[in-house]
Formats: structure tokens, C-alpha cells, sequence
């Protein structure tokens, strides 16, 4: 298995670091953390090329469909999986329509976290 | 024998509808005929004189002086030979029996038979021949030319008599037609003499005055018809008619001897003689009694109407057809501030705001054009400047030819409505915005409440996961993630509860498999299942349709409330699920799932109220078992939001069997 660069974005610290221990522990992934979109942005135009992005839906300033919207208009094609902490199905289903492969509802199971990603990985390969 | 045979006159059926018309055959006897039959016998010294009418196939006798028959053959009739002759002659048979014309007649044949005829025919205006005066004797004799004469001048008298009956005959047929007419119209007509002070009324009158046709009237017997004002008021009528000719017409009361109550119009000419002298009055008398009831009827429910409208709140208006007003009630000063006289004649528009009078004159012209009613609200413009919300109900009235007349208008302020309607509009905006509020700030919540559990719950798991860990750490580590668990559990309750309590839920409806749903929600409760050593079982009916539609999610939601509910409160025996579908009247199917357990009951008295919020079975259950106590009133909720009813059945210390039911849209 290869090991997959995911650009991660979060205004939370504390779910920055677990998601990054959880990747680490599953020794599959290198995460590289942002703290807001601009950061990410900022990030992708220094010529990070990750292989897959997890973003944080609600953050201040810059939501994650916002942030996805502009890494797009950057012709960057990646892959994206949104994590939220909205459980409704209709709220779901409008995030998958904003162009992601797939959602990870909080709270996750960060023992599962990198087995997750991957299905979704596979599912929209 | 051809002289019997009936010659051929010149015209028999003129003559046949002349006499025909004067309707005097078969007629009985009459004294001003018998008298000068009585008379031409005595005179000429004769047994038998006749008047004898020549019918199509008899002879009929109008009058019979010395004869017992009333009518004989045509053919045998000395009389059908005399009216061949032309009018004005005198046929005499001197002695029958020497006459070759009338030898062979059976009444000349006969014993005693006759021997003399005379007979002068008796002519009509027109020259027709109907018949004879004739004398009859059984002894032959001479008729001279002076006898002659006498006989025509006395037969003359018969037709002129006959010429009176014709002329009676029209004057009884205008007399009836005039009658009829008078009968029909109620109006009958009087003369009054003034030369010998004679009264005649027609039957009419008599019947307007409600006394016997014919019986003897006076102008001093009238007065007893009238009260002393309208006696001295139709005196002067008479007496304005008789100087000066007047014309008018009056109309007054009159109480017949029966006592009632008649309304008659008299109106009355002048006769005036040939030398200027006015020799009678000619008048009619109209009973007007019904048209002039229906007036009064017509005049106090008119006035009834106008008190009504004068006195209501409510503008009430006629308008014409363009808009422009007739009648307004008075209410409208206090509306607008201008006087009924003001408003008169002026088109509606005027006193309409600017904005809305093109709304108003398309209203007029439907209304005009046949539209039956319509409402509009509209700004009404004060006299002092201001404006008014007014409703105004407009009604067409049609008139006789069934195409509108006018407009009734009601005019109603409704300025306090519309402010109160204003009120409320603001009201529910407000509402609806403090409700969005809501769902935003439920919304943030939810995010704010679980990204720190996220933390909490996901280093505790990575915790628990590490080998490694001392017993104490790990027990640490166990605790804080059930914790959390825990807390996750309140928070999605409460958030749940909040967002049923805002109105800001939304439900899914994707399809779904039930007897996945129920399996998935099963597998959750497994576990504990196991650990308390109960048994468990769970029954889908076959008639259980294999997808529906719906949200899993939230039914999902409330299985597993019940389930765990059931496990939580069941120390000894089992939890089991039973599913059924039975059909709803709308063609979606109903979704019937249970949930019964052996555990400890409730009491029936609890059990409805279960399902309201922060209820739980007694204040202990918490300390015990814990929860919120909003698990049963989150499923009422979103089942009932569902259209689905939700219940509990239980014997306090045999268990509960909690269910709920939920009509389910069919894939197509």
C-alpha cells in the first residue's frame, strides 16, 4: 500500500492532532495540517501536491465546500472527503453534491479513520 | 212536382248567414212580434197570422197568432214562394185550391186546409229576404189593393222590429266585451244625470263598491263610503270637473258596507249638449286596492332599508353603473369626513387613492359587464387628507331585462384589521426569523458540542488502544470513553429535542429495507443483550414490503430508543421486535413495529404521559438507569412528525411492549 500525502484542514487543534495520530498510527499516510483555508491555500500554492484532501466543514472565514470551490479553480483535481458534525442525511447528501468522494461524521473512530478514508478512496477510484 | 220544388234564389247562402246572424231562431216568444201578429189577424179578419223565417230546410214561426205548430217543412211552405219575390211584395193565393202551385200541398189537402195566403216579405238592410208576415184562412177569399198596403205597412213594422234585434245584438256584444274589459282592468264606469240627478253605475262599480249589480244607487247613499274629509275632497273633484272640465284624477279611500277597505282612482268628464249646456258626468272608477298595497309594502320595506343603512356603521351606496354615487348613508361622515350631499353624483374613483382607482374601475367595468359581487380593499381618501383601509363588498343589482342596473356598495373600515393583520405579518416574520435563528445557533451548537467530544472520545480510543497501559490507566482510559459516549448521546437528545422544538428538523426520504433497519438496530444492542444474559428475538411479518420509503436514520432512531429502554429496564427474560405492514387508506402502506421485553412494567397511569418530555417512569429511574428522560417525547416527535402514532402497552411487573406505526410511501 503506498502511502497516501493528505492535506488536512481544521480551525481545531485538538482535531488536527488526533487525525494526524490517527494516520500516524495506521503508518500509511503522511497528513500535513492546516489551520483555514487561506493556510491550505497557501499550502497547495507553495506546490504541496497531496493525494487526497480532508476538510473541516464549518470553519470561521472560509467553510470547507468554500475552500474546496477555490482548490478547484486552481485546476487541482485531487480527491476531497469533507468531516462535519452534522448527522442529517440531506446535509450529507449537499456536501456530496459540492464534489466530494465522501463524508466522515464527528465523532470519528480514529482506529478506523485511515481504513475509512481508503474505502472511500477505493469506492470513487 | 216542379213548382213545389225549392226554386233557386239568387244568393240563399247571404241570405241563409243574414238571418242566421241575427240569432233569432228557436228564440222564445216575444211580445213586440206577438203584438203585431194579434193585430194583422184582427185587423184582416183572419184566423192565423204568422212571421214565418225561411231556415235552410224549414220554415220557423217567430211569432204564431191562430197555430199550433212552430215550424214546418221548407218545402211545404206557401211563405219559401214569397221570399222568391223581390223585396217589398205582397203575395196573395186567393183560393189554394184553384192555384196549380199549391193544389197538391199536404196543408191545402188537409181536412179544414188553408185555402188564403197573404204574405209580405220581410226584408233586411241588405236586401235578403227572410221571410214573411202572412195570413192564413180555410175559407177562400179577395185581397184588395188597399189590403195590400195595410199588410206591407204592418210587415215593415215586423222588419224594422227584426232590424232592432240585429242592432240589439251588437249593442249586447260591446256591452259584454266592455264588461269583460271592465272586469279584467277593475275599472268600471258611471254617468250621472244632471238634468234628473240619475246615478248608473256599470257592474264593475257596483262590484268595486261592493254592493248587488242593479241595485238602486243615489249620489247621497255614496256618501256613506267615505270619511268626512275624503267626502268633502271628492266634492270638490266633482265640482272643479263640472266648472272647469278638469281632467285630473283622484285617488282616494272608500269603506264598503261589508267593511272593507278599498283604494279606488276616479277620474270624470264632462258631457256637454248640443247648446253648451253639460247635460251629465261620465266617469270611471279604478280600485287600485293591490297595486296600492304592493306600493305600501314596497315604500316601508324601502324605508325599512333606508333606516337600516342610515343607521349602520357600515357605508352603504348606490352607485351608478360608471361609479358614479346616488344614495350614501350617512355612516360615511365619520368614515371620510364628508357629507352624503358632498359625495353625491361624484364619481367613486375620486375619493380612491391614486395607486388602487385602476383596480376600482376594472371592478366597475365587470360588474357592469355582468360579474355578479366582488370584494377590494382599498385606501380610502378623508376629506382632511388622510387615508383609510377600507373593504367594500360591491353588488350588482340587475333590472327587469336581466342586465345589471346599478351597483349597492358596503363599505366597511378595516384600518384596525389591516393594523392587526400588520401586527401579526411582523409577528410571524419575526417568528420565522427568531426560528432560523435557532436552527443557525442548533446548528453551531451541534458542531461546537462535538468537535471537543470528538477529541475526547477519539484519545481515549487511541488511548484504550495502546498496549502497554497499567490496569488504573486503562480503567482511566475505559472511563473516559464511555463518558464520552455517554455525553455524545445527551447532546444528539438534546440537540434532537431542540430542533423538533424549533421546527428546524428536516426528515429524509430515501428508500430503505425494514428488515435491514431492524437488524442494524438489533446488532447496537446486541452486545448488552448478551451481558445481561437475556434472550432476544425479532419476527418480520412476510407481508412486510421489501423496500419503502422514508428516513431510516430517524426510525432507526426510535427502534433503538425502544430497544434500549427494553434492555435497560429487563433484568430477567428477553427483548423482542416484531414487525408488520398492513395497508393505508391513501395507498401507502403502514409500518407497525414493536419492541416487548419481561421487565418491569408501568403503571397505566404513567404510561400516557411517557411520552411527554422530561417524564421518566419515577425520579429514581434517572439515578438508576440515567438519560434525559427526552429519548420517549424525541420519538413521539418524530414519529408523529412522520403522520404516525406512537404508544405503550403494560402490566405493571410483566413487562412493556412499546410501539409505533408509520404510513410509508411504495417505491413506484
Amino acid at each position: 500500500m503506498s502511502e497516501l500525502c493528505i492535506l488536512h484542514v481544521d480551525d481545531d487543534q485538538n482535531i488536527r492532532a488526533l487525525t494526524a495520530l490517527a494516520f500516524e498510527l495506521s503508518g500509511d499516510a503522511r497528513v500535513h495540517s492546516a489551520v483555514s483555508g487561506a493556510d491550505a491555500l497557501r499550502l497547495l500554492a507553495d506546490g504541496l501536491q497531496p493525494d487526497l484532501l480532508l476538510l473541516d466543514v464549518m470553519m470561521p472565514d472560509m467553510d470547507g465546500p468554500a475552500l474546496l470551490a477555490e482548490i478547484r479553480g486552481m485546476s487541482k483535481s485531487m480527491p476531497a472527503i469533507f468531516m462535519t458534525a452534522q448527522t442529517q442525511d440531506h446535509e450529507i447528501a449537499r456536501l456530496l453534491g459540492r464534489g466530494a468522494i465522501g463524508v466522515v461524521i464527528k465523532p470519528f473512530d480514529p482506529l478506523t479513520l485511515g481504513d475509512q478514508v481508503r474505502g472511500m478512496l477505493r469506492g470513487s477510484a | 212536382m216542379t213548382n213545389l220544388t225549392r226554386p233557386a234564389p239568387q244568393d240563399e247562402q247571404g241570405r241563409l248567414q243574414a238571418l242566421r246572424a241575427l240569432r233569432i231562431l228557436d228564440t222564445p216568444p216575444e211580445p213586440r212580434f206577438d203584438r203585431l201578429t194579434r193585430l194583422a189577424a184582427s185587423l184582416f179578419d183572419v184566423p192565423t197570422a204568422l212571421i214565418s223565417l225561411i231556415d235552410e230546410e224549414r220554415q220557423w214561426f217567430k211569432s204564431r197568432h191562430g197555430m199550433e205548430l212552430c215550424e214546418t217543412r221548407r218545402e211545404d211552405a206557401f211563405c219559401n214562394r214569397a221570399i222568391q219575390l223581390p223585396p217589398g211584395a205582397v203575395m196573395v193565393v186567393p183560393d189554394a185550391t184553384r192555384d196549380q202551385r199549391f193544389v197538391d200541398n199536404p196543408y191545402v189537402t188537409a181536412p179544414g186546409g188553408v185555402r188564403f195566403y197573404a204574405g209580405a216579405v220581410l226584408t233586411d238592410d241588405t236586401g235578403h229576404n227572410l221571410g214573411t208576415l202572412c195570413l192564413i184562412d180555410d175559407k177562400p177569399r179577395d185581397f184588395g189593393e188597399a189590403e195590400r198596403q195595410r199588410l206591407r205597412e204592418i210587415a215593415d213594422l215586423v222588419s224594422e222590429q227584426i232590424a232592432l234585434t240585429a242592432e240589439r245584438l251588437v249593442a249586447d256584444e260591446k256591452r259584454r266585451l266592455l264588461e269583460l274589459a271592465e272586469a279584467v282592468s277593475r275599472v268600471g264606469h258611471w254617468r250621472w244625470r244632471l238634468d234628473t240627478g240619475e246615478l248608473a253605475w256599470s257592474d264593475e262599480v257596483y262590484r268595486i263598491y261592493g254592493l248587488p249589480p242593479g241595485s238602486p244607487v243615489s249620489r247621497d247613499a255614496l256618501a256613506d263610503f267615505y270619511t268626512p274629509e275624503e267626502r268633502s275632497a271628492r266634492d270638490a273633484f266633482i265640482r272643479r270637473v263640472l266648472r272647469e272640465g278638469s281632467r285630473e284624477e283622484f285617488e282616494t279611500s272608500i269603506q264598503r258596507p261589508d267593511g272593507e277597505m278599498r283604494r279606488v282612482v276616479l277620474s270624470a268628464l264632462r258631457q256637454v249638449a248640443e247648446d253648451g249646456r253639460v247635460e251629465a258626468l261620465f266617469g270611471v272608477v279604478q280600485d287600485i286596492t293591490e297595486r296600492h298595497t304592493a306600493m305600501n309594502r314596497l315604500r316601508r320595506s324601502k324605508a325599512r332599508y333606508r333606516l337600516l343603512a342610515d343607521h349602520m356603521d357600515d357605508v352603504v351606496t348606490r352607485l351608478h353603473l360608471d361609479g358614479r354615487s346616488g344614495y350614501i348613508s350617512p355612516a360615511v361622515t365619520s368614515l371620510l369626513g364628508y357629507r352624503p350631499a358632498e359625495m353625491a353624483g361624484r364619481p367613486a374613483q375620486d375619493f380612491v387613492h391614486p395607486d388602487d382607482r385602476p383596480e376600482l374601475l376594472r371592478a366597475f367595468s365587470k360588474l357592469a359587464g355582468g360579474l355578479r359581487r366582488c370584494t377590494l380593499q382599498q385606501r380610502a381618501l378623508r376629506k382632511d387628507g388622510g387615508t383609510v383601509w377600507v373593504e367594500t363588498s360591491f353588488q350588482a343589482v340587475t333590472g327587469d331585462d336581466g342586465a345589471p342596473s346599478e351597483i349597492i356598495a358596503v363599505i366597511r373600515d378595516i384600518s384596525e384589521r389591516r393594523r392587526l393583520e400588520e401586527e401579526l405579518r411582523e409577528a410571524c416574520d419575526r417568528a420565522e426569523a427568531a426560528s432560523e435563528a435557532k436552527s443557525r445557533f442548533l446548528s453551531n451548537m451541534s458542531h461546537e458540542l462535538r468537535t471537543p467530544l470528538t477529541s475526547v472520545i477519539g484519545f481515549a480510543r487511541i488511548l484504550q488502544s495502546r498496549e502497554g497501559l497499567g490496569p488504573i490507566e486503562r480503567q482511566c482510559a475505559d472511563r473516559i470513553h464511555l463518558s464520552g459516549e455517554v455525553l455524545l448521546g445527551v447532546i444528539n437528545d438534546v440537540l434532537d429535542y431542540s430542533k423538533l422544538e424549533a421546527g428546524a428538523l428536516a426528515l429524509d426520504r430515501r428508500p430503505f429495507d425494514p428488515s435491514v433497519l431492524v437488524r442494524e438496530a438489533a446488532e447496537v444492542v446486541l452486545g448488552q443483550i448478551e451481558e445481561k444474559g437475556l434472550w432476544f428475538s425479532h419476527e418480520i411479518a412476510p407481508d412486510v414490503p421489501e423496500v419503502l420509503i422514508g428516513d431510516p436514520t430517524r426510525l432507526r432512531q426510535v427502534l433503538l430508543n425502544f430497544l434500549g429502554n427494553a434492555v435497560k429496564f429487563t433484568a430477567a427474560g428477553g427483548v423482542s421486535v416484531a414487525v408488520r405492514s398492513s395497508p393505508c387508506a391513501d395507498g401507502r402502506a403502514g409500518l407497525h413495529v414493536s419492541v416487548s421485553d419481561t421487565g418491569v412494567g408501568l403503571e397505566p397511569a404513567l404510561a400516557g404521559s411517557l411520552f411527554e418530555r422530561f417524564v421518566q417512569a419515577d425520579e429514581s429511574t434517572s439515578r438508576r438507569f440515567g438519560g434525559t428522560g427526552l429519548g420517549l417525547s424525541i420519538c413521539r416527535e418524530l414519529v408523529e412528525l412522520m403522520d404516525g402514532r406512537i404508544g405503550v402497552d403494560s402490566v405493571p411487573g410483566q413487562g412493556s411492549t412499546f410501539w409505533f406505526e408509520v404510513p410509508l410511501e411504495l417505491p413506484e
